[in-house]
């Protein structure tokens, strides 16, 4: 099961001055159970692109289906289907409207007709899984908390709705590092311990490389490299084109090798780097030992 | 969805209507529409419906578009047709009820409705071709008399700049938050008119907490940048009349001759 795109090409505001092609002929694959990430630079349509995963923006043209249903028919399968999809959007905690967290929290699986009881366990859950202590902060006012406990609640309100694919816009944009690191650890954390299927847009290659299984990069509107983190950051000179850069450790390696180093294999992450360095120069000593 | 709502929005042109001074376009329209209400006789509509036509042509815009401003009061415009065409006496053509149609009826009602279509029409024209920017400095300078009897024109046209800047911010914010309680499981489009109304909650709250919020940044913004009000300002774009807007005076002149003219003739 998955998420697929075929074709799919958007047009805002068509048949006006300002009408832009935002997405053009993009085909991708999302796998369930893994870490999608998608970056691309400002106005390369990663938005446009994510939107299209719940129906929020029927393509203008192609088909979009998730496990094998395609939502933008009017049928009440895929009505179900478009609800498999949650979506955190960029800053996620302007969309808080209650008197109190708790009852923000509830919103969504109250519009899902659950029990009470029901509601009040899946409350709980998502906050304890964001790291909002229930009792702290269950009856406060969601704006009297901070920034980055505000988008944790944001996103608790989603995650409580309990969905296959949780699809996240920029979740750590604007958070301070150590608000980054928690959040992501969560993220990460949801995908391990709930099995959450995770699609998440970054300007972060750190962030993608220590997390990703999958990486999307898009250019103007179009799929520029699709596959395996391995894969996609071994094309630098093509990342770069797309206004990005590869993540700093794989730079580095590849550096080190055209400077001669004995590199094998490629790294992204800063442990596999490290490793990958100590092997060449220990081979590099046995050399010289023999 | 709301993002392409085009209603009275800005469509950025070269045409020649684009390229005139605001402050005539505005008064002439002002004259026009003077013109529109005062008219009578059927040539006298025949002309200003042509010349609408041709000012929306050489607009450069669509036909369609244009006319599609009318659609908001299409009921009221539907309403007095029938009210003319029942309510007037004269020849009968048909008897509904205890109403009767009159042939007097649908000519008054026909061209009371031109007479609304024109009118929104031509001030829709100005709306899509000058910016609102343009519009509103040319307001400022139209009523800067005023200000000799305290009237605050240059606070009056600031205040709009600043909510027309903010109309397509805060319908794109309005989209955006649509879209994430859309999320969340809100279903706009069905329920009863109450649940309807409270599903209108977790749109106006954040919405409102926003635009407050914006409102704040934008008064620090402007008092960081010394913002005082009105009194010795001075502008990057002054607006000026040149020889593209004394034409279309003339033209103008020449139409409204040829108007009373007909009325005058009673054709
Ligand atoms: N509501 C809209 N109406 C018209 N054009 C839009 C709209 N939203 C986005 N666009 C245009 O579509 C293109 C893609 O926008 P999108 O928001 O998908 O970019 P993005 O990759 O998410 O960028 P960012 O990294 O800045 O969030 C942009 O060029 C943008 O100008
Ligand atoms: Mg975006």
């Amino acid at each position: 099961m998955s998420i697929n795109l075929e074709n799919v090409s958007y047009v805002y505001m068509p048949g006006t001055p300002f009408e832009r092609q935002a997405l053009k002929n993009v085909s991708l694959e999302i796998p369930e159970g893994r870490i999608t990430a998608i970056a691309g630079h400002t106005g390369s349509g990663k938005s446009t692109l994510i939107q299209q995963l719940n129906g929020l923006l029927k393509p203008s043209d192609g088909v979009v289906e998730v496990d094998g249903i395609n939502i933008n028919e009017d049928t009440v399968t895929a009505r179900m289907a478009k609800r498999l999809v949650g979506m955190v959007f960029q800053y996620a905690e302007h969309q808080l409207f209650e008197e109190t967290v708790e009852k923000d929290i509830a919103f969504g699986p109250r519009n899902m007709g659950l029990s009470e009881e029901e509601i009040q366990a899946r409350v709980r859950e998502a906050m304890n899984f964001v790291n909002l202590d229930y009792d702290t902060y269950a009856k406060r006012s969601p704006f009297q908390l901070s920034g980055g406990q505000m988008r944790r609640a944001a996103i608790a309100g989603i995650i409580a709705m309990k969905p296959k694919y949780l699809v996240l816009d920029e979740p750590v944009a604007g958070l301070d590092p150590r608000g980054r690191e928690d959040l992501l650890r969560k993220i990460k954390a949801l995908h391990d311990k709930q099995g959450i299927t995770i699609i998440f847009i970054s300007h972060n290659m750190e962030d993608i490389a220590r997390l990703a299984d999958k990486v999307i990069i898009m250019k103007q509107g179009e799929l520029l490299l699709e596959g395996a983190p391995e894969e996609v950051f071994e094309e630098s000179e093509v990342i770069l084109s797309a206004g990005l850069m590869a993540p700093k450790m794989s730079l580095i390696i590849e550096s080190l090798k055209t400077a001669g180093m004995d590199i094998e294999g490629s790294a992204y992450t800063i442990q596999k780097g490290v490793s990958l360095i100590q092997d060449a120069l220990r081979r590099k000593e046995k050399c010289l030992q023999k | 969805m709301l993002t392409e709502m085009t209603l009275g929005q800005f469509m950025p042109g070269a045409s020649l209507l684009h390229r005139m001074d605001p402050r005539v376009k505005i008064i002439l329209l002002f004259l026009y529409v003077v013109a529109i209400f005062l008219m009578d006789g059927h040539g006298s509509y025949a002309l200003m419906t042509a010349v609408t036509l041709g000012l929306i042509l050489m607009s450069g815009l669509s036909v369609i578009m244009i006319l599609k401003s009318v659609r908001p009061i299409m009921w009221i415009i539907l309403f007095t047709f029938i009210i003319h065409l029942f309510s007037t006496p004269g020849e009968e053509i048909a008897k509904i009820l205890a109403f009767t149609m009159t042939w007097e009826g649908l000519d008054r009602g026909f061209l009371i409705s031109l007479r609304l279509i024109l009118l929104i029409t031509a001030s829709s024209l100005l709306m899509y071709t000058t910016s609102p920017l343009a519009l509103t400095d040319a307001l400022e300078d139209i009523l800067k008399p005023l200000k000799k009897v305290g009237f605050p024109a240059h606070e009056l046209a600031m205040m709009m700049t600043i909510a027309l800047r903010f109309i397509p911010t805060l319908i794109e914010e309005t989209d955006k938050i649509m879209k994430a309680q859309q999320c969340r499981g809100t279903d706009f489009s069905s329920g009863s008119l109450i649940r309807r109304a409270k599903m209108l909650v977790p749109i106006l709250v954040p919405l409102f907490i926003s635009a407050f919020r914006r409102a704040d940044d934008l008064a620090i913004a402007m008092e960081a940048r010394c913002y005082r009000g009105g009194t010795g300002r001075t502008r990057m774009k002054r607006l000026k009349v040149g020889k593209l807007d004394y034409y279309c005076i003339a033209c103008f002149a020449v139409l409204l001759s040829g108007l009373a003219a007909l009325t005058y003739l009673g054709i």
